[in-house]
């Protein structure tokens, strides 16, 4: 403020105007503390002046209420010696006085200022300085009124002392002064304020008071005492008008109610408004120009605290309260008037805290800014819109409009425009200009948004900003641009959607349906409108306009295919396979329960399932049921650029799962797709999440249906022609050239599968079936792909050997309840003929109408034993022995053993102990003897049959069974016995290692034996244990019955050694006819068998009897001198 | 008195909103969601000094030219909207405040209900009475 308390100066005019520089400047050096009445807090205060001749006639009376433009106080300067004092200063000062006597001042100063010779002269005689005298004169009873100054101008200590001395003693008095009258003026402010219910009394008058003081508060820089005072102001006129509108009118308030016809808003460029202030003085003012006034002096002294920041937020708030209290005071203003000056106010702050915003952090700044901004924006859509400056091309303002404009631009004109080196368009010309045209208006207007949006961005207020992106998009649409609203819909519809706010996301669907119906986009905007149509927050009449218009363009263009979601309209709840497992050429049937958020009922042309090849790993679990997701939301999941929605950290519930067969469990999350999600780059990749319709060439299908809103099932069923497990894949629902397609996420399956049936047969103890017995077996047929049904029936058909019967004794099985997937048993009683064979095959045929083909099965039966026989001689004794292996774990009990034979030449003994019961199992066996008694050489084959009786605990009939075993036997009679001995040489008792042995070989031909061929040995040659000297083998003539022959042997190995086997072969015609030669020509037997090749035959077994061929004869082993000999 | 009382659950999204003259329900709708903005800002900037109790008034959230918005805010971070009508001057801080403390109480009566599931709209008539009658008064 450029006003300062007003001093007076009298007296030497020269000397002050040579000090009046270093006086401005020394004042305000120093602070003074102000203790002030009324217990306010004491406040320090640096003081400042602007000095002024003294004038008699400016001294203010007692009653002068002034504040501002008051003399305070009155200064005598002087600097002359004794005797000018005496002769004209004392005239002066007397005057002086007296004037400032007459008006009742006593704020007054004396200064002496003092030269050098006054100083040494003073002190040569005290009291008799000018300074003494000056007080002895004025000031006995006030002697702080008067000074001394030592010779200011000078740079000494002394003399700068003394002027501090001067300067500090000016402050106070000053104050002094200045509190004085404060105290006074306050008193009367309050006075006046006591008054106010008074008839007559004025606030303007009221006003001008209280503003006096804040001028004063604001002087001494006291700007937070001054801003009080508007405060304070400000408090009561708000008061007035409440009142006011409570219908308490008073009369100064009634021209506040007239008709407004000015509204250039708010003009902070000066500190204070002179025009407006002349006019509050001239009580001219409107309620627009005292609320302007008012305000911009708030401001004016905001920005002197400092405090820039204030300025806008305090903006807001007045700017609503003045359009509040115009309402309230009913004030006559032109339509859109109040919206001009709320407009160009907006802009004067904005433009004035631009200014000032360098010094502040800008974020905080944008927070008051950002609504401002906004609120400009809205005003002027508002204006724009009365004045048919709306953005749609065809629609131009009508002449009333125009008219209009004139008079919104008439009512700005009496702004003074004398400030022209501001470089920045002034709030008044920007709304002329951007109510000029359309394309200014437009131009205005973005940039208002832009910046509006951009502040709020700024701030992280985005749902502000989203709303005013809203608003961007109506104008766009409006002005025919639809492309560049539908990123701000569609922004502000996947936000709201995401953030749970149904209503506007809804709101905002419709408005991106509108858009995009412009756009052309049918693929964009058929999906907005299924959104819209499934929407639970619309009316149902604004949803049924939305299907009416899918179903028009699904028949419209009914040649094109456009992929759509089936969800929301058509959302699947559940999908139950009817038949997991199914048989090719069967019917697989497949329930679908679609839940339909549609108004009305839609007929589809067809619907259809599609279904993908399935890895079924567990065919026997059944298909877990409801996978089906709930709607993952499709693009509304999108993630949106500035939008953090708090998520749900937990979900109130979750799904475990528990499965018995593994003895596992797990908790199930259900949302992992979203929780999964990469967040960052997908963005990308998923713009559209496409869908791929699948193959539906084998999908099951339906024609013609009808869904209605609400619950629907729909029964899908096809034969399936091919093996395999399937999964359901894809739905389709078809109108027109729309198709809605639901991509099944699903557990269920079914497979399709061609099994043969098996049989299989099993006996009920033991590990194998066997043969002759009647054994109780199981029979599990296991159906495959078939189908057996209870009461059905098999037959069973067999190979010869083998008879199969139930226990009822025929060979029908009737088929009876069983568990699902178990095979099928019954029990069958079998009886296959033993065979002598430890196995043997048969073949069974189950035969069923269910079943395509009859089912063979081809059996193997085990034989329970094994019967061999042997024949035994002992001499010419000859035994039979027959001998069972079982092969069985159960035992067999065998009895009655009987061989019989039908030649009547031989008799046939038993050894066995008659009657004797044996058991033979496995490992085990059994075996019986009987001698045979040849009564005649002749017999030479002979017949035998051997039967047994036999039973087992296995056997289901409990009988016994007969074993008969045919056998023959041939050549079984003794012809010779053969006796080999081994004696030693000579006299000696023992053989020995090395030393010849005799070998006595002997022959004996039976007496039933009439042959007379002579027979040929052999010596076996064992060159490691005997040394055969002499012929090894050879003829032997046996005619006589009776043949013997010696050999040397020689021993080689000592201990108890069998002797030299010897072995009869029957030598052939070649052998006999050399012989015969050799012993004519005399020539030894030496005759090999083995050179010759088969020349000699063996004996059949039995034939031979080798009489010593188990002994032994004991070799000593020789004397270590004989040892040494040989070596 | 009030114009439109909302609740709005702590992930942001309306529990309850009701508002007076219902024809233009969805205005409010934008306003209190809005309003979320200050709420938020509010919330977070005394959230740095965490030992300091906070208070649940929240106090004016916005005014618009033509209605108040105020906001409060539980400590469960549920938060409440109420709007009045900027015209209805008498109404001050302390009856507002009286206000939000009968709804918060309203609101605890409700939840003690075992039937109701925190996060679900609210749909008790007798939580609706009490908004009701703020808004009639």
């Amino acid at each position: 403020m450029e006003t300062k308390p007003i001093v007076t100066c009298h007296g030497d005019q020269s000397l002050f105007s040579s000090l009046h520089p270093s006086l401005l400047q020394w004042l305000p050096q120093e602070a003074i503390e102000w203790r002030r009445s009324y217990s306010r807090a004491p406040k320090t205060v640096f003081l400042e002046a602007s000095f002024v001749p003294y004038d008699e006639d400016i001294l203010p009376s007692d009653t002068d209420k002034t504040l501002v433009s008051r003399p305070f106080f009155h200064i005598f300067w002087t600097s002359c010696d004794l005797d000018a004092y005496k002769q004209t200063t004392r005239e002066e000062l007397v005057e002086w006085t007296s004037a400032l006597k007459r008006k009742n001042i006593p704020d007054w100063l004396i200064v002496v200022v003092s030269t050098d010779e006054s100083k040494l002269k003073s002190k040569l005689l005290p009291r008799s300085s000018v300074f003494d005298k000056i007080k002895s004169d004025f000031c006995n009873k006030t002697p702080d009124r008067c000074v001394v100054v030592n010779d200011p101008l000078k740079q000494d200590q002394k003399s700068n002392e003394s002027w501090q001395v001067m300067l500090q003693r000016l402050r106070t008095l000053l104050l002094q002064a200045f509190n004085k009258h404060l105290v006074k003026y306050e008193d009367g402010m309050r006075n006046l304020r006591e008054k106010r219910n008074e008839p007559g009394w004025q606030f303007t008058n009221f006003f001008l008071v209280q503003e006096e003081l804040a001028f004063m508060y604001e002087m001494l820089g006291l700007f937070e005492d001054a801003l009080i005072q508007y405060d304070e102001l400000d408090a009561l006129f708000t008061q007035y008008i409440l009142f006011f509108a409570a219908g308490n009118p008073v009369d100064w308030m009634m021209k506040y109610t007239n008709e407004c016809t000015k509204w250039s808003g708010l003009s902070l460029r000066k500190p204070i408004n002179r025009d407006i202030r002349d006019l509050i003085k001239d009580n001219l003012d409107s309620l627009l120009d005292f609320r302007s006034y008012l305000f911009s002096r708030q401001c004016a002294l905001l920005f002197l605290l400092n405090m820039p920041l204030e300025v806008p937020k305090r903006a807001m708030e007045f700017l609503h309260n003045t359009v509040q209290e115009v309402r309230k005071l009913k004030v006559e203003m032109p339509v859109g008037t109040i919206d001009c000056w709320v407009f160009l106010s907006c802009l004067e702050v904005l433009n004035k805290c631009e200014k000032f915003s360098g010094s502040d952090p800008i974020k905080s700044y944008s927070l008051y800014t950002a609504s401002l901004w906004d609120y400009a924006r809205k005003k002027l859509r508002f204006l724009g819109e009365l004045c048919g400056l709306r953005p749609e091309p065809e629609i131009e303002p009508t002449s009333d409009q125009l008219t209009l404009v004139l008079n919104l631009i008439s009512g700005l004109k009496s702004r003074d425009d004398d400030d022209k080196e501001d470089k920045t368009m002034q709030p008044p010309e920007k709304l002329r200009e951007a109510l000029s045209s359309k394309e200014a208006f437009t131009r205005t207007y973005l940039e208002l948004s832009e910046l509006a949006m951009g502040t709020f961005k700024h701030i992280s207020r985005f749902r502000s900003a989203r709303q005013i992106g809203k608003d961007l998009a109506n104008f766009y649409i409006l002005q025919g641009e639809p492309e560049k609203a539908e990123n701000f819909l569609m922004d502000a519809m996947k936000s709201f959607h995401q953030e749970g706010w149904h209503h506007l996301a809804d709101d905002m669907k419709l408005e991106l349906a509108k858009c995009q119906k412009l756009l052309g986009n049918r693929l964009k905007y058929l999906k907005t409108v299924c959104q819209v149509v499934s929407s639970p927050t619309l009316s149902k009449e604004v949803r049924q306009s939305f299907q009416a218009e899918i179903l028009e363009i699904g028949n419209e263009c009914a040649g094109s295919n456009y992929l759509l979601k089936a969800a929301p309209m058509f959302v699947v709840e559940d999908i139950v396979v009817q038949e997991h497992s199914i048989i090719c050429d069967q019917a697989v049937s497949i329930d679908l329960h679609i839940k339909c958020d549609i108004p009305d009922t839609v007929q589809f042309d067809f619907v259809s399932l599609s279904v993908r090849p399935h890895n079924v790993t567990k065919p026997n679990v059944s298909g877990k049921k409801l996978l089906c997701k709930a709607d993952s939301g499709g693009f509304l999941r999108e993630q949106v650029p500035n939008f953090n929605p708090v998520k749900k950290p937990v979900p109130s519930h979750i799904e475990v799962k528990a499965s018995m067969e593994s003895s596992s469990c797990g908790i199930v999350c259900v949302n992992s797709q979203d929780l999964l999600r990469r967040m960052d780059s997908t963005k990308n990749y998923r713009r559209e999440s496409q869908q791929i319709k699948e193959d539906f060439n084998e999908a099951l299908r339906l024609e013609k249906v009808e869904l209605t809103p609400g619950k629907n099932v729909l029964s899908f069923s096809k034969e399936m022609k091919n093996t395999g497990g399937y999964k359901p894949g894809q739905l389709l629902l078809k109108i027109g050239g729309l198709d809605f397609l639901k991509t099944l996420e699903t557990e269920e399956y079914f497979s399709v599968s061609h099994e043969e049936p098996v049989c299989v047969l099993k006996p009920a103890e033991g590990d194998y079936l066997l043969s002759g017995i009647t054994q109780l077996a199981y029979l599990s047929i296991s159906p495959g792909s078939f189908r057996l049904n209870p009461g059905d029936k098999l037959s069973l058909e067999t190979s010869d050997s083998l008879t199969v019967t139930t226990e009822n004794d025929h060979n029908m099985l009737v088929v009876k309840e069983t568990e699902d997937g178990q095979p099928y048993e019954f029990k069958v009683h079998l009886f296959h003929e033993r065979e002598n064979s430890m196995t043997s095959e048969a073949q069974m045929i189950v035969i069923s109408h269910s079943f395509a083909l009859p089912v063979k099965m081809n059996l193997t039966f085990n034989s329970p034993f094994w019967v061999t026989h042997k024949v035994l001689t002992a001499g010419d004794r000859k035994y039979i022995q027959i001998s069972l292996d079982g092969s069985t774990k159960e035992k067999f009990l065998l009895t009655e053993a009987l061989l019989r034979c039908e030649n009547p030449d031989v008799e046939i003994f038993p050894m066995n102990k008659p009657g004797l019961e044996l058991s033979v199992s496995r490992h085990q066996t059994v075996s019986y003897v009987w001698q045979l008694k040849c009564n005649s050489s002749e017999v030479t084959d002979l017949r035998l049959v051997y039967s047994v009786l036999y039973g087992s605990r296995l056997d289901v009939s409990q009988t016994t069974h007969k074993l008969s075993y045919g056998f023959s036997i041939s050549d079984f009679q003794t012809l010779y016995t053969v006796k080999v001995d081994v004696k030693p040489e000579g006299d000696s008792k023992d053989c020995r290692v090395g030393s010849g042995a005799n070998l006595t070989l002997r022959v004996i031909r039976s007496p039933g034996c009439n042959l007379k061929t002579p027979v040929f040995y052999k010596i076996e040659d064992k060159p490691e244990v005997w040394a055969v000297t002499g012929n090894s083998s050879g003829l032997l003539d046996i005619a006589a019955g009776k043949c013997e022959i010696s050999l040397t042997v020689i021993p080689l190995v000592p201990g108890l050694v069998h002797v030299p086997k010897v072995t009869l072969f029957r030598p052939s015609k070649d052998m006999l006819k050399k012989s015969e030669d050799n012993r004519k020509s005399g020539s030894p037997d030496d005759i090999s068998p083995d050179q010759e090749g088969p020349v000699q035959q063996g004996f059949p077994r039995g034939q031979v009897y080798y009489a010593s061929s188990a002994k032994q004869v004991r070799i000593l082993q020789t004397s270590s001198k004989i040892n040494a000999k040989r070596s | 008195m009030a114009v439109c009382v909302a609740v709005i659950a702590k992930e942001n999204y309306p529990l309850f909103i009701k508002t007076i003259p219902t024809d233009n329900e969805l205005k409010f709708y934008y306003t209190v969601h809005t309003s979320l903005d200050v709420v938020e800002e509010k919330i977070s900037s005394v959230g740095k000094n965490t030992n300091e109790l906070r208070e649940l008034y929240l106090g004016l959230l916005y005014p618009t030219e033509d209605y108040k918005v105020y906001g409060y805010v539980t400590n469960t971070k549920v938060k409440f909207v109420i709007v009045v009508e900027s015209i209805n001057s008498s109404l001050r801080d302390n009856e507002i405040r009286s206000m939000f403390r009968k709804l918060h109480n309203a609101y605890v009566d409700m939840v003690c209900n075992p039937f109701y599931t925190p996060g679900e709209n609210i749909t008790s008539q007798k939580f609706e009475n009490v908004v009701m009658s703020m808004m009639h008064d």
